[in-house]
């Protein structure tokens, strides 16, 4: 569309990344994440969250060390559930991180969107649980029915952080809502209306999502996850929460904030074609936006962190499109989910947030439990072990059902004029 | 702003191209299938519940507030809607009263950037429960049925839509309980500001269920009623003035929303409004319309009053209550914005009004957007 009214990539606010909060499998806080990132750690292991009984597959990537008072501090921790839990946790971090105070946050107008799959589903799983081993709804918990609605993931970061004047939307555009949430706090910075976001996603290993992919044949029966291999087999399902501060250049240059990297641009397409499968043509379409809004050009982008399941279908699908935008030499294209698991509205914050740890201490994570390259997926993967590497620009893919595709860039502060 | 509220201006013309309008809208509510029938049950007093237990199963309390007629295979065909969920299908009629015109021929050139913003706060809670149901009851816990799985992701109804018209841009889906179709509008402003998209359908929506009622049921506060639920979809058609393809018949001034971290939903709703109004740039005195969401509960009461206390007497007079179709939820805002617009095509005095809609939600969430109405009763729009 050459009618944009959008302002020229020169003229608009640039927006940096000034705190990041992780919970994972593979570590939680900065520290540990980047440890887990760079060793190439596997998050799989036995399934705690729920009775896995009458499954051959008994993995998931759940977060094994995840105490939530040491960072919660104002919400009753039986207000939110599971999922709730870890947004807050990472929110808190992220703020701490980027060194802002309550009373720096206080009545300061701001964006909170959080993104998520599945939100307290697992909490929904036990209402359901308890209705059917009594026959009767009405026994129901009230606690867990009134923290079900995905609303509160955002507006319970707002409350944990006292933030009363922000705009707090929860986006559940699946599997890609992390990319999105962030997008949304470009913009809002982009518009020149607030100058602060608190963005990423949140989910929690659950019921639903399991018995969903592996109904449709889509978990792995394995121990492990193998994007672009030969013989990957499907996902396992994950969890865990990526929350990032998003600051105006100018705010962020005022308070001497860290700056980690400048956020270049993202791009959203929706297939409008299938429910669930991938599609190459809307994938690529998604990225030319992501590159066109970011003003980087294909030769520019150092590595790409591919949405990357390890599912036969979108590693084929999604290597496609990366061909079909970069040509026969693609960046180096890593899928973090061979370590992270799937964790779903969370996943691509969490990409994001390792493009951004990549940046600053200049290495490539690698995909993990590699053998062999699948010829269909013709992408240098980094087999096993990261690389070190001076990374300036990075892309961050998610795909989600229903034909959405999110992707961010992200760029080096300083790189770019 | 000095213009005094009994000089309504001409305003189409003033617009500048970068304006958010509304040029279309339809609503499917316990009035009925379509924006008529939401116009003229608007004007009746009476209550829309129904005994909605003979549809459901047993229920907390029978009543509910009901779309009539709304029959999915005889609304969009046999073809596809097996498995479809009421809550995608009650977007995609709406999207199709919004693309088509009477005669079914296009009423809106859509292209790569037509976005879709989609208000709900969980998806279709009957097939996602019922899943849960099946694998816990069933000889297998794997036993669910298949092609339920992806109508059972949150964000299936905004990608159904999209499936449906060929509609490849931004397409999403947003959580924000009561407050959700105000965040729709204002997620749908950002992005056609920023030139993500060209136009934008956005609206906000909610099925009524066995399971919607028990789980709201059993949240209720203590010393609380259940609540009267009912269920529909309001949607719009979003563009900027500059380049719309249909008339203007409001302008989108603002949309502000807050948390309420205090526990205090009157003291959130009196400064999201305040917000709002200065926002737009005008004063709560020219409020010529306003339409709380009527929630049920300490929120929706608190919402009352704190408009009560802001706004002309006259203003929240002039559009009838909400409380008729019952919470609506998710669905509740939009269905607001609905109202505003039916009330300003039936008076012709309603152009260049400001007209106001406020939102607040058990979760914390609160909302507000001001309009200004710019058409008369005749003017366009959908059918």
């Amino acid at each position: 569309m050459s009618t944009s009214p959008s302002p020229e990539v020169g003229d608009r606010r640039r927006v940096v990344l000034t705190g990041l909060g992780a919970i994972t499998s593979i570590g939680t806080g900065l520290a540990e994440y980047t440890a887990g990132l760079r060793a190439g750690r596997n998050g799989a292991a036995e399934i705690t969250r729920f009775d896995t009984t009458g499954f051959d597959q008994v993995h998931a990537c759940e977060v094994p060390d995840f105490d939530p008072e040491q960072w919660i501090r104002n919400v009753p921790l039986d207000d939110v559930g599971q999922a709730g839990q870890f947004a807050l946790a990472a929110a808190r971090m992220a703020v701490e991180d980027a060194g802002l105070t309550e009373d720096e946050l206080g009545d300061r107008q701001s964006v909170v969107s959080i993104g998520t799959t599945d939100g307290e589903s697992h909490d929904l799983d036990r209402l359901i649980a308890m209705d059917v081993a009594a026959g009767d709804p009405e026994v129901m918990d009230p606690v867990l029915a009134r923290r079900i609605n995905t609303g509160r993931l955002s507006t319970a970061v707002a409350r944990e952080l006292r933030m009363p004047n922000v705009e707090a939307n929860t986006v559940t555009t699946a599997c890609a809502a992390g990319n999105y949430s962030i997008g949304y706090g470009l913009d809002s910075i982009r518009s020149g209306e607030t100058d602060l976001a608190i963005c990423g996603g949140a989910d929690a290993v659950c019921r639903k999502a399991f018995v969903s992919f592996y109904r449709l044949g889509a978990l792995t029966s394995e121990d492990r996850v193998r994007p672009f291999d030969k013989n990957r087999r499907g996902i396992l399902t994950g969890e865990g929460a990526g929350v990032l501060v998003l600051e105006s250049l100018e705010s962020a240059l005022a308070r001497g904030a860290r700056i980690y990297a400048e956020v270049l641009g993202y791009g959203l397409s929706c297939d409008a074609n299938h429910p669930t499968a991938p599609d190459r043509e809307g994938i690529a379409r998604g990225i030319r936006l992501a590159l066109d809004d970011a003003g980087v050009k294909q030769d520019e982008v150092d590595f790409i962190s591919a949405h990357g399941t390890g599912t036969k279908a979108n590693d084929k699908t999604e290597s496609g499109a990366i061909v079909d935008v970069y040509g026969d030499t693609p960046p180096r294209t890593v899928a973090l989910k061979s370590m992270l698991g799937h964790s779903m509205g969370a996943a691509s914050a969490l990409g994001a947030i390792a493009c951004a740890l990549s940046i600053e201490h200049g290495f490539i994570p690698p995909t993990i439990n590699h053998v062999e390259t699948d010829p269909e997926c013709p992408v240098d993967c980094v087999p096993n072990e990261s690389v070190e590497a001076d990374v300036r620009i990075v892309q961050n893919n998610s795909s989600a059902f229903a034909g959405n595709n999110a992707i961010l860039i992200l760029g080096k502060y300083g790189e770019r004029v | 702003m000095s213009t005094a509220v009994s000089e309504a201006v001409a305003p189409a013309a003033e617009l500048s191209a970068d304006q958010l309008v509304i040029t279309g809208w339809t609503a499917l509510s316990p009035y009925g299938l379509d924006r008529a029938a939401f116009t003229a049950g608007l004007g009746s007093a009476a209550s829309t519940a129904v005994d909605a237990s003979q549809v459901t199963g047993t229920l907390p309390s029978p009543h509910a507030c009901l779309v009539p007629g709304f029959d999915i295979k005889e609304l969009l065909g046999k073809k596809g809607t097996g498995k479809l969920d009421r809550l995608s299908a009650l977007v995609m009629v709406a999207s199709d009263q919004l693309l088509r015109d009477a005669d079914g021929e296009v009423a809106l050139e859509t292209d790569e950037l037509t976005g879709v913003v989609v208000g709900s706060s969980m998806g279709s809670l009957e097939t996602i429960t019922e899943g849960m149901r099946q694998s816990l009851t069933n000889a297998r816990p794997f036993y669910v049925d298949a092609g339920k799985i992806p109508v059972g992701t949150l964000n299936h109804a905004a990608g159904a839509c999209a499936i449906r018209h060929g509609l490849k841009g931004p397409n999403t889906t947003l959580g924000g309980g009561r407050v959700s179709g105000l965040l729709a509008l204002n997620y749908a402003r950002r992005l056609l500001g920023q030139g993500r998209a060209s136009s934008y359908l956005c609206g906000s929506a909610e099925e009524f269920s066995a399971a919607h009622a028990w789980l709201e049921h059993v949240a209720v506060e203590r010393g609380e009623e259940s609540p009267l639920l009912g269920e529909g979809c309001g949607m719009f058609l979003l563009e900027l003035a500059g380049r719309a393809q249909r008339p203007a018949l409001a302008s989108v001034l603002a949309v502000e929303s807050r948390v309420d971290i205090d526990d205090d939903p009157a003291a959130a709703v009196t400064a999201c409004v305040r917000q709002a109004l200065d926002r737009a740039g005008v004063r709560a005195e020219e409020v010529w319309a306003a339409c709380p969401s009527a929630a049920p509960g300490r929120s929706g009461r608190a919402e009352s009053a704190a408009l009560d206390a802001l706004l002309p007497a006259e203003a929240l007079d002039r559009v009838p209550t909400m409380a008729h179709i019952g919470d609506t939820s998710a669905a509740a805002a939009s269905l607001q914005l609905a109202a505003v617009l039916a009330v300003a095509e039936r008076d012709p005095a309603s152009a260049g009004r400001i007209a106001l809609v406020t939102a607040v939600d058990r979760d914390g969430g609160v909302g507000c957007a001001v309009l200004r109405l710019l058409a008369p009763a005749a003017n366009g729009g959908a059918a």
